[in-house]
C-alpha cells in the first residue's frame, strides 16, 4: 500500500525468483515494521529478494 | 521523526531524522539525492554508467569524476589492506554465478569480457595527479559494497545537521547522534540461521554498522554472493560479519574482506585497522574485536 508516494505497507504480488516464495512472505513486514521492541535498528546482510525489490519498484511506479 | 523509504541501489534504503519541517525535508531530499548520483556512476548493471564506460576503454588512462575515481581509491586501499580478500576485480565470477542481473528492468547484463582468468586488483592503475584510472587489461569492477557505503556516507554527511539521525541501507546503517530515547542507539544483529531473530545487539552513536553474510543473495547453485577473490569459490567458514567503523564505506568493504578472511585473519585485520567487529562462523562460533562493547 503507498500513501503520498511512500509506502506504508507492501506485499508481494506475483513471486518470481529463485528463492521459495516462503523466504520472500517474510520481508514484506519488515518495510514498515522493521524494529523489534528491543533495539532501534537492525545490521543484516542486504535485504534484496530480487522479486520483493521489483514488487517495490513498482509499486513506487505506480504510486507516482 | 520522520522516516522516508526509497528503492534504490537495489535495496531499500529508509531514512529517519528527528523533525518533519521543511529543514529536515529538504535534507532527506539531498540525502536520497545521493544514492541516485551514486548509483548512477558505479553500477556495473548499465551500460551508460561512467563504471562501464571505463571498464569499455581497457588500456587507456581515463578521466573520472570524483565520485567514482574516490571509489576506486578505496576498494584499492581496502583491497592492499586485506590481501585481496576484498577485490573490486571480482565481476565477472560474480557474472558467472548468475549475479548479472539488473534490478530495473530485470535483464541478463553481461560485460561481453570473455575470459578474466587471473585478473586482480593489481590491475587497476590510478594517477592521483590527473584523476585517472587505468585498467592495464579488459576486467569486471564491481564497486557494489563501495558504492553503497559511499552513498551512505554523504547521505549522512548531509543529516549531520540534524544531528539524531538513522539511515539504513538495506541492513548496512549508519546511526548518527541519539535514538528517540536519547540514549545511543540500538543496534540488533540479525541471526544468519534463524530469520527474524538477532544474535546480539550494540549500542553506537555516529558509527556504520554493516554486515556481510551467507544467508541472503545466494546464486542458483546455493554460494553466497561474496566471492573469495583469492579461491575462486565462495568463502566457507563465516555465516556473519559485522563492522563497526567510522564510515560506511569502511564498514561494508571490511566486512565482505572479514567474511572472505575468516575469522581468525579477519578479527586481526579489523583491529589492526581500528575498527571494530563481530564474526559468527556456521557452526554460530563468536569472535570479537576487544573493544566491540565499547563502540558508543
Amino acid at each position: 500500500m503507498i500513501e503520498g508516494g511512500r509506502i506504508a505497507s507492501a506485499r508481494i504480488a506475483d513471486c518470481e525468483t529463485r528463492y521459495s516464495c516462503d523466504v520472500i512472505d517474510k520481508l514484506p513486514p519488515q518495510v514498515a515494521e522493521r524494529q523489534s521492541p528491543d533495539v532501534d535498528t537492525i545490521s543484516r546482510a542486504t535485504q534484496s529478494s530480487d522479486a520483493f525489490y521489483y514488487a517495490v519498484v513498482d509499486a513506487l511506479a505506480k504510486a507516482k | 521523526m520522520s522516516v522516508r523509504t526509497e528503492a534504490v541501489m537495489g535495496t531499500l534504503v529508509s531514512i529517519r531524522v528527528a523533525g518533519s519541517d521543511a529543514a529536515a525535508e529538504a535534507a532527506l531530499d539531498r540525502a536520497f539525492g545521493w544514492f541516485d548520483e551514486i548509483e548512477a556512476r558505479c553500477t556495473r548493471f548499465d551500460e551508460r554508467s561512467e563504471l562501464r564506460r571505463l571498464t569499455a576503454q581497457a588500456g587507456t588512462a581515463v578521466p573520472a569524476s570524483a565520485i567514482l575515481y574516490e571509489a576506486v581509491h578505496f576498494a584499492l586501499l581496502v583491497a592492499e589492506e586485506s590481501g585481496g580478500a576484498f577485490d573490486p576485480t571480482v565481476g565477472h565470477r560474480m557474472e558467472a554465478l548468475g549475479f548479472n542481473r539488473e534490478h530495473r528492468s530485470r535483464k541478463i547484463v553481461a560485460s561481453g569480457i570473455a575470459n578474466t582468468s587471473g585478473v586482480s586488483y593489481r590491475d587497476i592503475e590510478l594517477d592521483p595527479g590527473r584523476k585517472t584510472i587505468r585498467l592495464r587489461r579488459p576486467l569486471v569492477l564491481d564497486l557494489g559494497a563501495v558504492a553503497k557505503g559511499l552513498a551512505v556516507d554523504a547521505a549522512a554527511r548531509e543529516l549531520e545537521p540534524l544531528r539524531d539521525f538513522s539511515i539504513d541501507a538495506g541492513g548496512d546503517l549508519y546511526l548518527g547522534g541519539m535514538n528517540p530515547e536519547g540514549a545511543p542507539w540500538r543496534v540488533g544483529i540479525a541471526h544468519p540461521r534463524i530469520a527474524g531473530e538477532l544474535i546480539d545487539s550494540l549500542r553506537v552513536t555516529n558509527k556504520a554498522v554493516c554486515t556481510s553474510g551467507d544467508y541472503e543473495r545466494r546464486a542458483a547453485n546455493g554460494a553466497p554472493h561474496i566471492i573469495d577473490p583469492r579461491a575462486n569459490a565462495g568463502a566457507g567458514m563465516v555465516a556473519s560479519a559485522t563492522v563497526v567503523a567510522p564510515t560506511a564505506m569502511l564498514a561494508d568493504a571490511l566486512a565482505t574482506a572479514a567474511f572472505v578472511l575468516g575469522p581468525a585473519d579477519g578479527i586481526d585485520l579489523l583491529q589492526r585497522l581500528g575498527v571494530e567487529g563481530l564474526i559468527v562462523t556456521r557452526e554460530l562460533v563468536r569472535y570479537e574485536t576487544r573493544g566491540l562493547r565499547h563502540a558508543a
